[in-house]
């Protein structure tokens, strides 16, 4: 499967959108995980018939079809809220106020 | 104008970010019953050394942190009745964490982002779970510290004001000495602490040796041993707590008598108590006042009762007691070393 982001990237990505309401991106994030588990599954299924090779190569073109076009829209959204695209950093502006512990 | 204690549970959150830690924070503030503590997760976190009152531990992961499985692992196995929650990504870091959640090493796994106001709901729910259970604890604990030995069981089948019987009985009295000074140099909750650890240590050790305490007597406990090994016991009980207070650097002084005890329930049946009541536990009190720090003094009814010889310098005496027409023979007993039965 053809990627644009590595895992470490999408966790990097997720493990900043800690609270829900301000965690687009990385609810983007996690479908592709979600994608690069089911088509590595496909990969792995057993295939005892000619309808089984079928359906798991389906299903395996179409999540790596589901993935280039979640990354592209991953892409898309983090330049659009201005992500530091080399280290994959939220911009500050997008943080909530942390109290001062 | 009343005040109360309300009771909380330990939470501590165990975060290498600093922004991530505090939201935390803000978000579990909402749990009241929660004690909320913090810490930045390196893998220098001690795993012996949680901090006292901790019951919950809620670590946020990041991918980049070193896969905690051995912490938690430790973690768990140090105290395994701490909940153990995990925050992490979904994949590879998750993956990662399941087999420890599926050994009940980890209580909990929330996949990022998460929805905090169902975290909050979960910890909350667990937080109420355990104070129920330490409410039950206590409890359990009051009952056993309540519970009669022997046959003064009789008395308790038959908690009804003005029920009493006579029992041969070892009485026991400790005291702490100048523990009133304390507090000019501690604050009165400190002090209270201070005394309520001493005290229950001491009543372990009688619940241990068989004996049961009947009630404290400010900075000091009273309690009463029966059946055919009581004097025995007592007095062992009284060198074991010697050489706790020893160890402690705290100066006790025991005082032991034994003989026919009347024992009962006081009250009315609304408020009731257990008490002993006679001679022999006045005379308890006053060899315990005149017992000096680190000593024991034991009537010779109860020397003489003692099969063993106590790891002990012993020095028979005959004192004039207030309240006692006669000398009373006794020994004072100095603790010199570890018990060796």
């Amino acid at each position: 499967m053809k990627t644009v982001f590595s895992d470490r990237q999408l966790s990097q990505i997720i493990d900043q959108s800690l609270i829900y309401q301000c965690a687009c991106p990385a609810q983007v994030a996690k479908q592709l995980i979600g994608l690069r588990d089911l088509y590595s599954y496909q990969q792995n299924c057993l295939n005892q018939t000619d309808t089984d090779v079928a359906v798991h190569k389906t299903i395996a073109a179409d999540a790596e079809r589901a993935q280039a076009v979640l990354e592209e829209c991953l892409q898309a959204v983090l330049e659009l809220e201005k992500w530091d695209m080399q280290t994959l950093q939220m911009p500050a502006s997008l943080q909530k106020p942390p109290r001062i512990l | 104008m009343t005040s109360s204690i309300v009771p909380r549970v330990g939470l501590l959150v165990l975060d290498s970010n600093d922004y991530t830690r505090s939201l935390l924070c803000q978000y579990l503030d909402k749990v009241s019953i929660c004690q909320v503590q913090t810490r930045a997760y390196t893998f220098e976190v001690d795993s012996s050394k949680l901090p006292k009152a901790i019951t919950m531990v809620l670590l946020n992961h990041y991918h980049q942190d070193q896969v905690p499985s051995d912490f938690l692992a430790r973690l768990k196995t140090q105290y395994p009745q701490l909940h153990l929650m995990v925050i992490v990504s979904p994949g590879n870091e998750k993956r990662a964490l399941e087999p420890l959640c599926q050994t009940g090493k980890i209580d909990a796994l929330f996949e990022k982002p998460i929805d905090p106001e169902a975290l909050v709901r979960y910890i909350e729910e667990q937080a109420r779970q355990r104070l129920i259970q330490q409410h039950l604890n206590v409890e359990h604990l009051n009952l056993l510290r309540f519970l009669p030995t022997g046959s003064l069981r009789r008395i308790f089948n038959q908690p009804e004001p003005g029920h009493a019987e006579l029992f041969d009985m070892t009485v026991m009295f400790t005291d702490i000495r100048n523990s009133s000074q304390w507090i000019t140099s501690t604050s009165a909750q400190d002090y209270f602490s201070r005394l309520n650890g001493l005290l229950g240590a001491q009543a372990r050790l009688i619940r241990k040796y068989e004996g049961m305490v009947v009630k404290t007597t400010g900075d000091g406990l009273l309690a009463v041993f029966e059946g055919s090994a009581r004097r025995h016991l007592a007095l062992k009980c009284s060198q074991r707590i010697q050489l706790s207070a020893r160890d402690e650097h705290v100066p006790v002084g025991v005082g032991l008598s034994d003989g026919l005890i009347l024992t009962g329930i006081l009250g009315t049946p609304e408020h009731l108590h257990f008490d002993v009541i006679g001679a022999q536990v006045h005379l308890a009190a006053r060899l315990c006042a005149a017992a000096q720090a680190g000593q024991v003094v034991a009537s010779q009814a109860v020397a003489d009762g003692s099969r063993h010889a106590l790891a002990a310098i012993t020095i028979p005496e005959v004192i004039q007691v207030r309240g006692f027409a006669d000398s009373v023979n006794c020994v004072r007993i100095q603790i010199v070393n570890q018990e060796s039965a």
